[in-house]
């Protein structure tokens, strides 16, 4: 089952680009490309500080694709 | 701009490797295709070490201002996917290597050949390092 997730939406509605999200998370914008295009999936220590750096639940950033 | 920037990066890298290669074969050349032994392959092996790991190192620690940072998990676990996947390669394409020459006939190898070729593989992996970490 695949991870599915919204970062891109998450951060478009708060219109965040992603060098600057990439700069408050300490990680490269390459990956944030990545994850919002489903290409990698974030540690779950990085998942953890999406997840703080949005303010959201778990289940309203990353869920698995129903079959 | 940035990608500009990262274009002429990779251009300078480019130029300089084409540079080495230059004065690789000036350097053969004028030595009369003799290759260094003894301290002055110490001498050339640490210069090169120096010169290719040193200062490119010395370069990115002043470069750290950006608060984006050069590397990131997604980079460790790319590198480490990568250099395992050159090990394996390597040792497959050395263990086939070996057996063809001893297959025609080879029951030497000179020390230089072997230094000239984990000089050549050293290289390579560094430069597939260095592509690696830029996707």
């Amino acid at each position: 089952m695949r991870v599915i997730n919204r970062v891109r939406e998450l951060r478009q509605q708060r219109s965040i680009t992603q060098v600057k999200m990439a700069e408050d998370l300490a990680i490269t914008r390459q990956t944030i490309n990545a994850i919002e295009k489903g290409k990698y999936n974030p540690s779950l220590e990085l998942a953890l500080r999406m997840l703080a750096y949005f303010d959201v639940p778990m289940e309203q950033l990353f869920y698995l694709e129903e079959e | 701009m940035r990608k500009m920037k990262k274009r002429y990066e990779l251009l300078i890298y480019v130029f300089i490797t084409l540079c080495s290669f230059v004065g690789l074969g000036l350097g053969v050349e004028l030595a009369g295709g003799q290759l260094p032994l003894g301290s002055d392959l110490l001498f050339i092996i640490l210069a090169g070490v120096i010169g290719g790991i040193g200062f490119p190192m010395l370069l990115s620690w002043f470069k750290r201002k950006q608060r984006e940072p050069d590397m990131d998990e997604r980079t460790f676990r790319m590198m480490k996917d990568y250099l395992l996947g050159a090990f394996v390669v390597v040792s497959l394409f050395s263990g086939v290597l070996l057996l063809v020459l001893v297959g025609i006939g080879y029951s030497t190898i000179e020390l230089g050949l072997i230094a000239v070729y984990g000089g050549a593989i050293v290289i390579l992996m560094t430069a597939g390092l260095f592509v690696v970490k830029r996707f």
